[in-house]
């Protein structure tokens, strides 16, 4: 094993004593403290952004009957809606959702405290969706919803690189993109 | 295809008024994926680079090989 072994694709690196790594490590943490308040601050700020009023009316189909956006809140004022990719046709969901529902799990029941409730929605079945979230399990977050929304009338920008999923376009259609 | 990801949020008003306050997709719902902070706390990071594009090696949990 040599001093400056390294994982493969990583190539040469520098490899310091503890008293030097130290510093490099401290000096570093300035900039990251810098980024964690602009963070805060761009946090700050998007949620001061305006609103728009939803007056069109939303039905999902949920495990117990049909639900409305209104609904979804599930007793809360605050709702986050996470649009997973799963188009009616599909036998399974779309797999980089799958990659960020993987992160759901056990996120509601801390959401739910801080007033949040949280939902995942497809335009598939709820049948196809509660097959594909058993074969998930323990993957996502409370039971998916099946549906739509257009928030909208915007169409997003082209996106630079176009997804292995072809051409898009969008349920929920917005004008930013980070 | 008319399907995207993305995540959008909504308030409520005390008198049921229903909100749109946010909504990001594409690289503005990287910070809802933890994985990929933890990937770039790595030497090697996202190491997406040399790949077709950049999830080509993003499987379904129960797909991948060892």
């Amino acid at each position: 094993m040599t001093k400056s072994r390294a994982g493969k694709g990583v190539g040469k690196h520098r490899v310091v004593s503890h008293k030097a790594w130290i510093e490099a490590r401290r000096k570093f943490l300035a900039k990251e403290k810098k980024f964690t308040r602009l963070r805060d601050a761009l946090a700050r700020q998007r949620r001061a952004l305006p609103w728009e009023r939803v007056d069109k009316q939303y039905v999902f189909d949920a495990p117990k009957g049909g639900e409305t956006l209104a609904e979804l809140f599930g007793g809360k004022s605050q709702l986050v809606v996470y649009h997973f990719m799963f188009a009616p046709d599909w036998n399974e969901g779309c797999k980089h959702c799958s990659f960020w529902a993987d992160n759901f799990n056990g996120l509601g029941i801390h959401l739910n405290h801080r007033d949040v409730s949280f939902i995942a929605i497809s335009r598939a079945p709820l049948a196809k969706l509660d097959a594909f979230k058993k074969r998930m399990a323990g993957a996502s977050s409370g039971s998916p919803r099946a549906g739509t929304i257009s928030t909208t009338t915007t169409r997003p920008r082209s996106p630079r690189r176009k997804s292995k999923a072809g051409r898009r376009s969008s349920t929920i259609r917005n004008p930013t993109s980070a | 295809m008319t399907d995207r990801e993305g995540v959008s949020v909504f308030y409520k008003d005390q008198g049921g008024a229903v909100f749109h306050t946010y909504s990001s997709y594409a690289r503005g719902i990287d910070m809802l994926n933890t994985a990929y902070h933890y990937l770039d706390l790595v030497p090697k990071g996202r190491d997406e680079d040399a790949l077709e594009f950049t999830q080509s090696w993003v499987r379904f949990h129960d797909r991948y090989e060892l």
